[in-house]
């Protein structure tokens, strides 16, 4: 099935699904804290380089939202929530294997308008904003050569973290959001919810210290569960 | 609302449009385009992303003045074809002063320009270290003249050499009488103070040594000297008795052993047959200490430290941090990540570990001669003899799978240079500076020719003083 035919058919279940369950209200305001994972994608210039290649990272994030309904389809939410992004670069000279990885950690903080339909039993919420965030955290693992890769012990490993180099690395972050979230709630206020979405970065993670900087924007589809508390509003 | 949506979406597409004007990362000869410009451009850019020093050397945006200062320079000199030689030392100078001051001792760059006419290409080469070198060691050095000397194709190492009187060759000839200017495969591969017949050349090394052994080879792509010997007492010259003497012109013994660089198999059994006498040497209980001669050591493998001296560890020992490009930004850096020497299950050598070590070194010190110099000063009585070291630590290779390092522009130019930075376990980089010895002992020339090797004798001395 493709995409466009999915996203009909989700459409459609949840209209049709919307009858069935009695709706009575709504609460304007609710709280929700979720798990993730993520694959991370590193967005940089073209290379005429064949022995390299770059590929995604999984990650894992969690968040802290907060959320405002104005109207039964229209709200604001923000929060803020704690991504891991990285990526891979590999490649392979001297007869070995060589990569490095790099796995770096944002604390963001998104404002997305939200506009969701079906009942108040089952939601789907679709959210579009963007985030603004922090560089925190920075770790590189990787494997490379050593002894011309003569020797038996042809490589060697590295892990380190926290590296930052203020005339390299921009730590300022910002970016476009997109999400399609899930709401299965019960008459208490409690809910869970399963989504999905996807965070392109507008800022480059490295400052412009040199000319021909080699931009690196990092580009995300996330997956998401979490558990909602709502409240307020009448019943 | 569904206009309001496409809005949305247009906005959207934009600001990931714009995101997305990335700069490509081309290669060096993709600048290439029949002008001096384009050359300069191509080599900017190389340099700009292969380079593995700009920690070094660029810390804060000297490489961007460059571009700035020389992009107009090299405009002016318009189309490459039809240069004239006097035109062509212009370009030449612009290269050598754009990087004569890089800290990385291995680079080089050659360059080489169709005549206007006639057949000979107009081919200069250069080599930072060397004009480093000649600058602290060439009496009489002055800007212009080393710039003129350069760009006449004179070779800065011959200036260096001129003042790097005791390498190994010259010690080997001055010292112990020895001829191997060349390693020799129509010599024997080895010969030993037991070998029947003994050589003809054995020089004065029946005088110095007990028991000794000499391995002389020759590949199609290195050469390998090495000797050693356990001395004779000589209370005279002040040379303690049973003294290991080690004397090595470059550690490719992993290179022979491996049949790398065109070694041959007998190569590499003559020299499993010199480690074994070495580590039979260095095992001995009644050693006095050791005396490891590392002046005009060129450099070779890192495992030939292991192959050299693991048995005198009792436990793994890093002897080096490297570190390479894994981006193509300046200052995209990967970890540090060691290379370690192993400890033998059963190391038979960890009474020499504890004896005094003297290692001599001097500016032809270089390379792998530099890190075996440092390693062997971790011992607990070991001191490092002689005048500071070249400064040369990355490693390089001509291999153009490596995405760091040396590159070409077109058949216009060659750059040379390493793919790893070298840290050594203190955490310091030494690249471009050389490791200072504990001793600074400058070489007496007239006394060296006439056989007085004053270093030695001091080498030789310490271990006698230090027992």
């Amino acid at each position: 099935m493709s995409p466009k035919k999915s996203i009909v058919l989700i459409f459609v279940l949840v209209e049709l699904l919307c009858p069935l369950v009695a709706e009575e209200g709504f609460h304007p305001w609710s709280a929700c804290i979720s798990l993730g994972g993520n694959v991370n994608w590193l967005v940089t210039g073209k290379t005429y380089r064949d022995s390299v290649s770059y590929e995604g990272r999984n990650g894992w994030s969690v968040s802290l939202s907060l959320s405002y309904r104005f109207t039964r389809h229209f709200g604001l939410s923000s929060g803020l929530s704690w991504q891991q992004k990285g990526y891979v670069r590999s490649g392979s000279y001297l007869n070995q294997d060589v990569y490095a990885s790099f796995g770096n950690t944002f604390l963001e903080s998104p404002i997305l308008f939200d506009f969701s339909f079906g009942s108040e039993r089952i939601r789907m919420v679709t959210s579009l904003g963007g985030y603004l965030g922090y560089w925190q955290g920075m770790e590189i693992s990787g494997r490379d050569v050593i002894n011309d890769g003569l020797a038996a012990d042809g490589v060697s490993t590295y892990q380190e973290s926290g590296n930052f180099n203020s005339d390299r690395d921009n730590r300022f972050s910002a970016g476009l959001m997109a999400k399609v979230a899930f709401v299965f709630a019960s008459p208490e206020g409690f809910a869970a919810t399963i989504g999905f979405g996807y965070a392109h970065s507008l800022t480059d993670m490295s400052r412009d210290y040199q000319r021909n900087t080699i931009n690196k924007y990092n580009s995300t589809v996330m997956g998401e569960v979490g558990l909602m508390l709502s409240w307020g509003g009448r019943k | 609302m569904k206009k309001k949506l496409i809005y949305m979406g247009e906005i959207l597409n934009l600001l990931l449009s714009l995101s997305c004007s990335l700069n490509e990362v081309k290669a060096p000869s993709s600048y290439e385009d029949g002008t001096w410009k384009g050359l300069f451009e191509g080599f900017w850019n190389g340099m700009n992303q292969n380079y593995l020093f700009w920690d070094l050397d660029s810390p804060s945006g000297e490489w961007d003045a460059v571009y700035d200062e020389y992009i107009g320079k090299f405009e002016a000199l318009g189309n490459i074809a039809g240069t004239t030689e006097v035109q062509s030392k212009v370009a030449f100078g612009y290269f050598y002063e754009a990087t004569k001051n890089l800290s990385d001792s291995h680079y080089s760059f050659s360059l080489t320009i169709p005549p206007e006419s006639g057949d000979e290409d107009y081919s200069y080469y250069f080599r930072p270290s060397e004009y480093r070198m000649a600058k602290r060691l060439f009496l009489g050095f002055r800007e212009d003249k080393i710039k003129y000397l350069a760009s006449k194709g004179f070779a800065l190492s011959m200036l260096i050499g001129f003042s790097s009187i005791d390498s190994y060759n010259s010690i080997a000839n001055k010292t112990f009488g020895l001829d191997v200017f060349l390693a020799d495969a129509s010599k024997a591969r080895l010969t030993t103070s037991e070998s029947v017949p003994q050589p003809a050349d054995k020089g004065k090394l029946d005088e110095f040594f007990s028991s000794w052994s000499i391995l002389s080879l020759k590949g199609r792509g290195g050469a390998l000297f090495a000797l050693a010997g356990i001395t004779k007492e000589d209370v005279g010259n002040g040379i303690p008795g049973n003294c290991l003497y080690l004397l090595f012109d470059n550690f490719l013994f992993l290179s022979v052993v491996t049949q790398d660089l065109g070694f041959e198999e007998a190569d590499s059994i003559a020299s499993q047959s010199f480690l074994d006498i070495l580590t039979a040497y260095e095992s001995r209980d009644d050693l006095s200490g050791m005396v490891v001669d590392l002046r005009g050591n060129s450099g070779g493998d890192m495992p030939s430290t292991g192959l050299l001296f693991s048995q005198m560890l009792s436990s793994d020992r890093i002897l080096v941090y490297q570190k390479s490009k894994v981006g193509d930004g300046r200052l995209d850096y990967s970890g540090l990540y060691p290379t370690i020497v192993r400890a033998p299950s059963e190391p038979t050598a960890l009474a020499l570990a504890e004896k005094p070590i003297a290692i001599l070194v001097n500016e032809g010190t270089v390379s792998m001669g530099e890190i075996a110099a440092f390693f062997l000063r971790s011992f607990p009585k070991a001191i490092m003899l002689g005048t500071t070291t070249k400064g040369a630590f990355g490693g390089w290779s001509d291999d153009s799978a490596i995405p760091e390092g040396g590159f070409k522009i077109g058949s216009y130019m060659k750059i040379t240079a390493p793919y790893q930075q070298v840290i050594m376990p203190d955490g310091k980089n030494y690249e471009g500076i050389g490791l200072t010895p504990d001793t600074i002992l400058q070489i007496d020339s007239a006394q060296f020719e006439e056989g007085d090797d004053t270093r030695l004798k001091a080498g030789f001395a310490f271990v006698r003083d230090n027992q």
